[in-house]
C-alpha cells in the first residue's frame, strides 16, 4: 500500500519537467525524499528509490557512494528489474575503491551461476566496471566456468570481462585466464570471437613487450583470411599493426590479405585500418605502398571531413620514415591549413611541420603560414599555433633552414606585433639569438628594432599585446648593443624615453635604460671621431662617425686578439685599460691601421679624444664645461635630450631601473666634464666588446695550460676519505692504474688465495668453453660481473682506499647498437616499478604460456626464468624478437639462457682496464665451477619485486 | 578502449552518461562541460573527431555525432578505430530507434534505465560487446519478458532524432 503513494522514476521526470522551483532545488528535494524511501524494507520501494537516486546523480553529476550498501541490498533481490536497478546503481556509485564490495562476492558468485542468462549478464557487466583485485582473485574460477556456458549472452560477456581480470590482478589471472581467452578464438559464435579479439587487441596494444604475443599470429592470421565480420577484421588488422613490424615473415605474409581487403572492401573504416597497418609493417613493399598512397590520396581529397582528417593523420604517422609517400601531398596538406575545421587544421599543421626538410620547403611553408597569420581568417588560437610553428620551424638546428635572414628578421618583428600573441618571449629570444649568431643581419635587426620601439600601440602593451614587452626589451637591447648600426639615434632615443616606458615591466625598463647608456656612450665616442671624419671628408650620409678602433684603444694588436681566440679574456679589466692608456702615445702605427678617422684622437696626451675641437688640444686639463663652447655636436644634443627626459626613470620604484638611470645621470655629468672624457672613451670601448655565443662543449676546446696536473690522482684525499669513512673514488689516472696492477700481482693471503684460485680456474674453464665471446686482450672481465662474485672470489684486494668501479657503461652502447625494431632491454627492467610490473608479469606469463608450458604452480617459477632468458636472448644475440617463430621449446630457451649471461659479461668487460690481461693472464689457467654465481645474481637482479 | 559514453543535449544537459573508468564526480562534471563547450562550437559539416590534449589527455579522442537535439559522444583511446566507433554510434542510435520507435530526446529523458540497458548491450566495460542491432533488440525484449518492468513511456515529439 505504501508503494502506491511512492513516485516512480517516470513521475519524478514528469514533475521535474513541470516544476516551478528550478531544477536544482527540485532535485535536492527529490533526493531528500529518496533518502527517506530507500531505508524502507519493501524491496519495491527501495529499488524505485535507488533508481531515482541514480537518475538524479546522473543529472547532477554528483556522487552516490553513500548509497553503496543500498545498491548491494537491491542487487540481491529476486526480481529481475530490482536486480537490474541495483547493478546499474552500483556501476554509477563505484569510484575506484569500495570495501563494501567484499560483501558482494557471494552475490556475484550466485548470479554468475544463475540459470537466467540475463542475471549472469548483469553480474558480468557490473564486474567489468567494479572489479577490484580481491574480487578478481575470488571470482576468476566462476568467470572461467561462465566461459564454458552454453548461452551466448553469458559467454561473450565472460570473454570481455577477462580483460578486466588481467588489469585488476595480473599475478594470478594470466595463466588460467589467458588460455581460456585463446580458446575462445575458436568459438562457433562470431560475436564471442569478436570479443576475444577485442580483448587481445587491447592487451597487445597496451603491452610493454608485444612480442610475447607473436606465437598467436598463426591463429589470428587464419581468422583474418577467413572472417568477413567488419568489426572483427578491423580489430585483427589493428592487432597486426603492432605485431607485424616485430616479425618480418609475418609482415610479408600479410601483404596478400591486406591488398585483397584494400581492393575489395567497401567499408572505409576497414580500408583505413588496412592502410595504417600496411604502411607500418610493409614499408619496403613498393606495390603495397603505392596502393596505400592511392588510398590516402582518395581520403585526403574526399568531400567527407572525417576521411580528410584520417587521411592527414595517416600521412603524419608515415613521417619521417616514408617521406617519399607523403611528399606528393604537400600541397594538399598546405591547403588543409585553411580548412574550416579546427581538428583538420591542427593535424595539417602537425603534418606540414613534419614535412619540412630543406630550406626550400621551409621558405614555402613559412610563406604559407605567414599568409594565414596575416590573413586573420583563422581563429586566434590557431593563429598562435601557426606562429609557434613558424618560430619553431625556422629556428630548428640553429636556423639551418633559414635562407634569407633579412626576411626572417622582418617576419619576427611582424610576429611580435600580432595582437594578443603569447609568443613575445619566443620572438625576443630569437631576435637576441640572431643578433649574436648572425652578424650580417645586425643592421636589419637594428633597423627593425627601431620600428618596434617607435610603435606607440606596442609600448602601451595591455591585453592587446600581453607579451610584447619581452620583444621590446630585446629590441632595446639590440639597439644599444649594436648602436653603430643605428641610423636615426635621436629618433630611437626619443622612443626609448617615451613616458609610456615606465609602464613596462621593470626588467624591460632596466634594459631600456641600459640601451640609452650605450647609445650615449657610442654617440660621445663617435661624435669626436665624427668631427674628425667630417674634416677628413667622410661620407656625409653617415650619422654616427666611425668609432675608434677598440683594439687601438686597448693597444692590443688585432692579431694578438685573434690568436687569443677569446676577446673577453683581455676585455675591459682595469689593468688592461690603464695599460692601454700608457701605450696610447706610442701606438700610432696601430692607430694608422685602425683608419684615418681614429688617428687624430690618439695624439691627445691623456688619451682623451677631445678632437672635436682641435684648437683645444694643448689644454686638455681645462676645467671649463665643454658643452656650449663647442659647436653643438650630435652627442651633446642627445645628452641634452636624455637629461631632459630621464627624470621619471630616476624616480622609478624599481631598484634596477633607478640604479641604471643613476648611471646614465652620472655619465651625463662626466660628459659635461672635459677632463673625464677619457674615461667615457674607455667605457665605450669596454661596452664594445662583442658578445658571442659559446658552444656547450667549448670547454673541451680550451688547451690545458702547461703544468696543470689534470692526470694526477687526488691521492692526498685518501687519508681524508678514510677519516670520514667515505667510499673510494672511481679510479682515474696513471697512478691508480699502476696501483691496481700492483695489487693484482701481490701474493694473496692463504684463504683469499685459495678462493681466488677457484674463481680464476672457473673463469679459465669458462673461457675455454666460450672463448669466441671473449675479447682478445682481456681476461679480467668476469670479475666485474657481479658484486656476488667479488664477494666469493675477492681476487684483488687493492690497498685502502679500495677502488670501486663504476657500473659498466658498455650496456648503453651495445643497446644503442641494436638494429631498429629489436626489443630493447631497458636499464629499469631489472627492478620494475609498480606500473610496469603488471604488464611485465602478464607478458611473461603469456610468453611462457604460449611457449606451450602452461601448467602447475611448481612449473611457473621455471617458466618465469625461461621467459626472462627469452628476453635476454633478444639483447644477447640481437635477433629480431619472435624470429624463432612459434615453436620455441624449452630446450632452445635453455640454450639461450647461457647466451644471455655471456652477453652480460661482455657488457661489463668493457669497463675493465685494457692492460689487465698481461698482468693476470697466466694465473687463469685451471679449475672449474665458475658458472653458477653470476647466473644466480643475474636472475636475482632481474627478478621483479612483488 | 572506450573511456566514456555521453549523450548531451543541445543546451549541455546530460541525458545519459557512462564512464568505463573510475572518474570522480567533479571530474565527470568537468568533462561533460568541456565536451559540450567544444562540441557546441562545431558546425555540423565539420569532421566527427576532436583531439584536445589539455581536456582529454594524450592519445584520447572524442568521436561524436550530432543528431537533431542530441550529441552522442564516445571518448576513446587510440586502440579504437575512429571510423569503427562512428559506425558504432550509428548502431547505437539505430537500436534506440528500434527500441523506442522513432527515438527522440524525450524518450531518453523518460526511459533512462532502458536507454542504459541498450548501451549495456552494445558496450561493456569499455569494450564493444555487440555490433548487431537486431541481436540487441532481441535481448532487450527477452529481458522485458523476464519481469514486468515499468512500461516504456513513449512520447512523440515533432523533433525526432532522424533528421
Amino acid at each position: 500500500m505504501e508503494s502506491f503513494f511512492q513516485n516512480t522514476l517516470t513521475d519524478l521526470v514528469k514533475a521535474l519537467r513541470s516544476t516551478s522551483l528550478g531544477e536544482a532545488a527540485f532535485l535536492e528535494a527529490a533526493l531528500a525524499d529518496c533518502k527517506r524511501e530507500i531505508r524502507s524494507t519493501d524491496p519495491h520501494i527501495k529499488a524505485t528509490a535507488l533508481q531515482k537516486v541514480t537518475y538524479i546523480a546522473m543529472l547532477q553529476g554528483s556522487g552516490m557512494e553513500w548509497a553503496s550498501f543500498h545498491c548491494l541490498e537491491v542487487m540481491s533481490q529476486a526480481r529481475f528489474w530490482h536486480k537490474q536497478a541495483g547493478y546499474l546503481a552500483l556501476c554509477h556509485s563505484f569510484t575506484g575503491h569500495s570495501d563494501l564490495l567484499l560483501l558482494a562476492t557471494n552475490l556475484f558468485k550466485k548470479d554468475l551461476a544463475s540459470q537466467n542468462e540475463y542475471e549472469a549478464a548483469q553480474a558480468l557487466n557490473a564486474l567489468s566496471r567494479v572489479l577490484t583485485p580481491s574480487l578478481a582473485r575470488d571470482l576468476l574460477p566462476d568467470v572461467c566456468r561462465a566461459l564454458l556456458s552454453g548461452r551466448l549472452a553469458v559467454r561473450k560477456r565472460a570473454v570481455l570481462v577477462l580483460h578486466h581480470f588481467f588489469r585488476a590482478d595480473p599475478d594470478t589471472a594470466p595463466h588460467s585466464a589467458f588460455k581460456a581467452l585463446v580458446d575462445s578464438l575458436n568459438d562457433s559464435e562470431t560475436s564471442v570471437v569478436c570479443c576475444a579479439v577485442n580483448v587481445l587487441c587491447e592487451l597487445v596494444c597496451s603491452s610493454s613487450a608485444p612480442s610475447a604475443y607473436l606465437p598467436l599470429a598463426p591463429p589470428l592470421f587464419a581468422l583474418l583470411t577467413r572472417s568477413s565480420h567488419t568489426w572483427l577484421v578491423i580489430k585483427l588488422v589493428k592487432l597486426f599493426a603492432v605485431l607485424a613490424p616485430l616479425e618480418p615473415r609475418l609482415a610479408a605474409r600479410l601483404a596478400a590479405p591486406l591488398t585483397a581487403i584494400l581492393e575489395r572492401t567497401p567499408a572505409k573504416s576497414l580500408a583505413y585500418e588496412c592502410v595504417r597497418t600496411a604502411t607500418a609493417s610493409l614499408p619496403h613493399h613498393p606495390e603495397v605502398m603505392a596502393l596505400c598512397g592511392d588510398k590516402l590520396r582518395e581520403f585526403i581529397q574526399d568531400e567527407d571531413a572525417n576521411l580528410r582528417y584520417l587521411g592527414l593523420l595517416a600521412l603524419e604517422r608515415l613521417l619521417p620514415g616514408q617521406a617519399a609517400v607523403v611528399a606528393p601531398h604537400h600541397g594538399t596538406a598546405l591547403a588543409c591549413l585553411s580548412d574550416a575545421d579546427p581538428t583538420i587544421q591542427a593535424v595539417a599543421l602537425r603534418l606540414v611541420r613534419a614535412l619540412v626538410a630543406t630550406p626550400d620547403d621551409a621558405a614555402l611553408v613559412s610563406e604559407a603560414l605567414l599568409r594565414l597569420v596575416r590573413g586573420g581568417a583563422v581563429e586566434p588560437d590557431f593563429q598562435f599555433q601557426l606562429m609557434a610553428a613558424l618560430l619553431d620551424l625556422n629556428s630548428r638546428d640553429h636556423y639551418a633552414l633559414v635562407a634569407d635572414f633579412a626576411w626572417y628578421v622582418s617576419v619576427l618583428v611582424e610576429l611580435a606585433a600580432v595582437p594578443g600573441s603569447p609568443h613575445g618571449g619566443a620572438v625576443a629570444a630569437q631576435l637576441e639569438d640572431l643578433a649574436l649568431r648572425v652578424p650580417d643581419c645586425r643592421p636589419d635587426l637594428v633597423h627593425h628594432a627601431r620600428d618596434l620601439l617607435l610603435a606607440p600601440s606596442l609600448l602601451r602593451g595591455g591585453p592587446a599585446h600581453p607579451t610584447v614587452s619581452a620583444a621590446l626589451g630585446a629590441a632595446a637591447w639590440i639597439t644599444g648593443e649594436y648602436a653603430e648600426h643605428v641610423r636615426d639615434p635621436r629618433g630611437v632615443l626619443e622612443a626609448l624615453l617615451q613616458p609610456n616606458v615606465t609602464a613596462l615591466p621593470a626588467g624591460v625598463q632596466a634594459v631600456i635604460v641600459q640601451a640609452i647608456l650605450k647609445l650615449l656612450l657610442h654617440a660621445r665616442a663617435a661624435s669626436s671621431g665624427g668631427a674628425a671624419s667630417a674634416a677628413a671628408n667622410a661620407a656625409p650620409t653617415v650619422v654616427w662617425a666611425p668609432l675608434p678602433s677598440t683594439s687601438a684603444l686597448r693597444a692590443i694588436p688585432p692579431e694578438q686578439e685573434d690568436a687569443a681566440g677569446n676577446p673577453a679574456e683581455g676585455g675591459g679589466t682595469p689593468d688592461e685599460l690603464s695599460g692601454a692608456e700608457e701605450a696610447l702615445p706610442t701606438s700610432s702605427n696601430q692607430a694608422d691601421r685602425a683608419g684615418p678617422a681614429a688617428a687624430p684622437q690618439l695624439t691627445g696626451q691623456d688619451g682623451s679624444s677631445d678632437v672635436g675641437c682641435p684648437d683645444r688640444r694643448g689644454t686638455p686639463e681645462s676645467s671649463e664645461p665643454h658643452v656650449g663652447e663647442a659647436p653643438p655636436s650630435l652627442a651633446g644634443s642627445l645628452e641634452q635630450l636624455v637629461r631632459a627626459h630621464l627624470g621619471p626613470l630616476l624616480e622609478s620604484g624599481h631598484s634596477a631601473v633607478q640604479e641604471r638611470a643613476g648611471n646614465v645621470a652620472a655619465l651625463l655629468y662626466l660628459a659635461a666634464t672635459p677632463t673625464a672624457r677619457g674615461a667615457l672613451h674607455r667605457l665605450a670601448a669596454a661596452q664594445k666588446e662583442e658578445l658571442r655565443p659559446v658552444a656547450p662543449h667549448a670547454q673541451a676546446m680550451v688547451e690545458v695550460p702547461p703544468g696543470l696536473p689534470l692526470d694526477t690522482s687526488l691521492a692526498g684525499l685518501a687519508g681524508l676519505r678514510a677519516e670520514y669513512g667515505m667510499p673510494g673514488p672511481p679510479e682515474w689516472g696513471p697512478e691508480a692504474r699502476a696501483r691496481e696492477d700492483a695489487a693484482a700481482e701481490r701474493p694473496q693471503t692463504v684463504d683469499e688465495g685459495q678462493a681466488s684460485e677457484d674463481a680464476r680456474a672457473a673463469r679459465a674453464a669458462h673461457r675455454q668453453r666460450h672463448g669466441q665471446h671473449y675479447l682478445a686482450n682481456d681476461e679480467r672481465a668476469p670479475e666485474q660481473d657481479t658484486g656476488q662474485e667479488k664477494a666469493a672470489g675477492a681476487t684483488q684486494q687493492a690497498p685502502a682506499p679500495a677502488p670501486k668501479r663504476k657500473p659498466a657503461r658498455a650496456i648503453v652502447k651495445l643497446d644503442e647498437d641494436l638494429p631498429p625494431g629489436v626489443v630493447r632491454w631497458r636499464s629499469g627492467e631489472g627492478l620494475p616499478s609498480a606500473g610496469s610490473l603488471k604488464g611485465g608479469v602478464l607478458d611473461q606469463s603469456v610468453a611462457s604460456l604460449l611457449a606451450g608450458k602452461h601448467g602447475s604452480a611448481g612449473e611457473e617459477v621455471q617458466q618465469e626464468k625461461r621467459s626472462r632468458s627469452h628476453r635476454s636472448k633478444h639483447r644477447g644475440s640481437q635477433r629480431g624478437p619472435g624470429s624463432g617463430g612459434t615453436e620455441l621449446g624449452s630446450e632452445q630457451l635453455g640454450k639461450e639462457r647461457t647466451g644471455g649471461r655471456r652477453q652480460h659479461k661482455h657488457h661489463s668487460r668493457r669497463s675493465a682496464p685494457a692492460n689487465a690481461q698481461e698482468k693476470e693472464g697466466p694465473s687463469l689457467a685451471s679449475g672449474t665451477g665458475h658458472d653458477l654465481p653470476p647466473l644466480i645474481s643475474f636472475e636475482h637482479l632481474s627478478r621483479p619485486v612483488t | 578502449m572506450i573511456k566514456a559514453v555521453l549523450i548531451i543535449n543541445n543546451v549541455g544537459k546530460p541525458r545519459l552518461t557512462k564512464f568505463y573508468e573510475p572518474v570522480v564526480p567533479e571530474k565527470q562534471r568537468e568533462l561533460i562541460r568541456t565536451t559540450y563547450s567544444i562540441l557546441s562550437k562545431r558546425a555540423d559539416n565539420l569532421c566527427s573527431f576532436v583531439e584536445d590534449e589539455s581536456a582529454f589527455g594524450k592519445g584520447t579522442k572524442v568521436v561524436y555525432r550530432h543528431y537533431a537535439t542530441l550529441y552522442f559522444v564516445f571518448i576513446v583511446d587510440n586502440t579504437e578505430s575512429e571510423l569503427g566507433i562512428l559506425d558504432l554510434i550509428q548502431v547505437f542510435v539505430e537500436t534506440l530507434d528500434r527500441v523506442f520507435q522513432h527515438v527522440c530526446e524525450l524518450d531518453l529523458v523518460h526511459n533512462f534505465p532502458r536507454a542504459n540497458a541498450v548501451l549495456d548491450e552494445i558496450v561493456m566495460g569499455g569494450q564493444v560487446l555487440e555490433t548487431n542491432s537486431a541481436d540487441v533488440v532481441k535481448a532487450l525484449s527477452d529481458m522485458q519478458k523476464l519481469d514486468r518492468q515499468p512500461s516504456v513511456t513513449t512520447i512523440r515529439a515533432p523533433g525526432a532524432l532522424r533528421s
